[in-house]
């Protein structure tokens, strides 16, 4: 049924040719009144013609002389994004010992004074960062943290500033993730035809219009006998 | 009977020529679809947004694919009107005969699909030009080389010829027989109508021969290969048509 319905738009618009192209057989007589009216004579048009392409022309030099300033964003290669979609995997799973250095932002130990850890969020259900939770097995009243870089990309574009998005505060017990208001960003990108796309050699790569983001992973190791509360939307507990 | 032999070749030239001085229109309605297309191109092809908490990103996407559709459809629409009683009764100013008639249309489209390729990359110029007065910070996705440029060139000329082979043959075959014409248009639109799955992508049945070709070579030669049966139906439907009705 949907494709009889394709079909129809399709069908009227030949219709539409056929009696077009059948009223402009029957009709197309130059009247001698048309003519004498009509000024544009072939060499006018071709006159027009050669000014046309010699005006692209001139467009085609002001387009070369323009200068191209450096763009804040930077091409992604696919091999870095994978490297961020096998570090999110590895610290899902509480490897963290696979996770290239690089990667690692910062790493401290906190205190905690009582029996309860308390992960704040400012927005409901929603953090600027992801927050994957390890219980280990010990005694001590400390929870190790570790932040791990996050990316975001745009049509295979990164887009910066991805760790500047959010803050921490600690307090005793409490860690409260607070995001902050970043300014809009716009991009704007020029994409030739896919058929000039199409044969390309190794160094071309044909964009998707896509959009991805991970955030910085907040990694906690927090001890079995420490009373988690968190919201657990916002939070992963890592499944060894 | 003419004392002056005149050879194929200078036949088809003559016709050629008369062709080039009296359809004005068809060079004039050129510049303007391109102008309105360049217009159209401005707006951007599709555009993005995310909102987010705590940032938004906008993002928009011009290019020349428009600018391409524009010029592609000029091409079909004239070589369609080639077809036309009107334009076919012109050739016969020419003594002249189908095989002039056919050499001379289709040296016609090859001008037409060379204008038509010249043009669109000149005019990408120009809305490269106002892109970057509007925003200098325009990210241009896979620039050119020299050689990268004339195969893209060479394969949009292909391309627009091939189009306008097809608009030939579809004119010839509907002039002909108008049952014919509403047939095989059915088969292609049921045909069109069918996507393939290729890779994880949706791409129409009609255009996957050419579209998923990334070998210059292979390409043309497909290009060829259509072009030379598209030709070959075009020359028996136009099978005694060489005199006046």
């Amino acid at each position: 049924m949907s494709i009889v319905i394709a079909i129809l738009p399709l069908l009227l618009l030949l219709v539409i040719i056929g009696i077009a192209s059948k009223k402009f057989n029957r009709d197309l007589v130059v009247l001698n009144k048309t003519k004498k009216r009509s000024t544009i004579t072939p060499k006018k048009t071709k006159w027009i013609l050669v000014g046309y392409v010699m005006l692209l022309l001139g467009f085609m030099i002001v387009s070369f002389s323009l200068p191209r300033n450096e763009s804040e964003f930077e091409l992604v290669s696919t091999k870095k994004e994978q490297r961020f979609v096998e570090l999110y995997k590895s610290l899902s799973k509480g490897e963290q010992d696979k996770v290239p250095s690089d990667l690692l932002l910062d790493q401290w130990v906190q205190e905690v004074e009582g029996g309860t850890f308390r992960i704040v969020n400012e927005h409901s259900n929603w953090l600027p960062i992801s927050v994957l939770v390890e219980r280990v097995e010990t005694t001590e009243q400390t929870i190790q943290a570790t932040l791990y870089d996050g990316i975001h990309v745009i049509t295979s574009y990164e887009i910066p500033g991805v760790d500047k998005g959010f803050k921490l505060n600690w307090e005793n017990e409490n860690v409260t993730v607070v995001a902050h208001n970043n300014s809009a960003i716009s991009l704007s990108f020029f994409e030739e035809a896919y058929l000039f796309n199409q044969v390309k050699d190794n160094q071309w790569r044909q964009l998707k219009h896509s959009a991805w983001e991970q955030y910085p992973i907040l990694y906690l190791q927090v001890p079995n006998h420490i009373e988690l509360i968190a919201d657990e939307h916002v939070i992963e507990v890592v499944d060894k | 009977m003419s004392l002056n032999e005149m050879s194929l070749l200078d036949v088809v030239k003559k016709q050629v020529q008369f062709k080039l001085n009296s359809y004005n229109g068809i060079f004039l309605s050129l510049i303007i679809l391109q102008i309105l297309g360049l217009f159209v191109a401005t707006l951007g092809e599709s555009s993005m947004s995310e909102p987010g908490y705590g940032r938004s990103v906008s993002t928009a996407y011009y290019g020349n694919g428009f600018l391409i559709g524009v010029t592609t459809m000029w091409v079909f629409i004239s070589v369609l009107l080639m077809t036309t009683k009107a334009y076919k009764e012109d050739d016969f100013t020419f003594i002249s005969t189908r095989w002039s008639r056919l050499l001379s249309n289709l040296s016609f489209t090859v001008i037409l699909a060379a204008l038509g390729t010249v043009t669109t990359y000149l005019l990408t110029h120009v809305l490269k030009v106002y892109l970057l007065l509007n925003d200098e910070k325009i990210i241009e996705v896979n620039t050119f080389s020299f050689l990268n440029l004339l195969t893209s060139l060479f394969l949009l000329f292909l391309f627009l010829f091939f189009i306008g082979m097809f608009g030939y043959t579809v004119g010839s075959i509907f002039q002909r027989n108008k049952v014919a014409a509403f047939l095989i248009s059915a088969t292609f639109i049921f045909i069109g109508s069918i996507t393939i799955e290729a890779n994880g992508e949706y791409v129409n049945s009609l255009i996957y021969f050419f579209s998923k070709e990334t070998s210059v070579l292979l390409l043309v030669i497909k290009l060829g290969i259509v072009n030379s049966l598209l030709f070959f139906i075009t020359w028996v439907v136009t099978e005694n048509e060489e005199v006046r009705v």
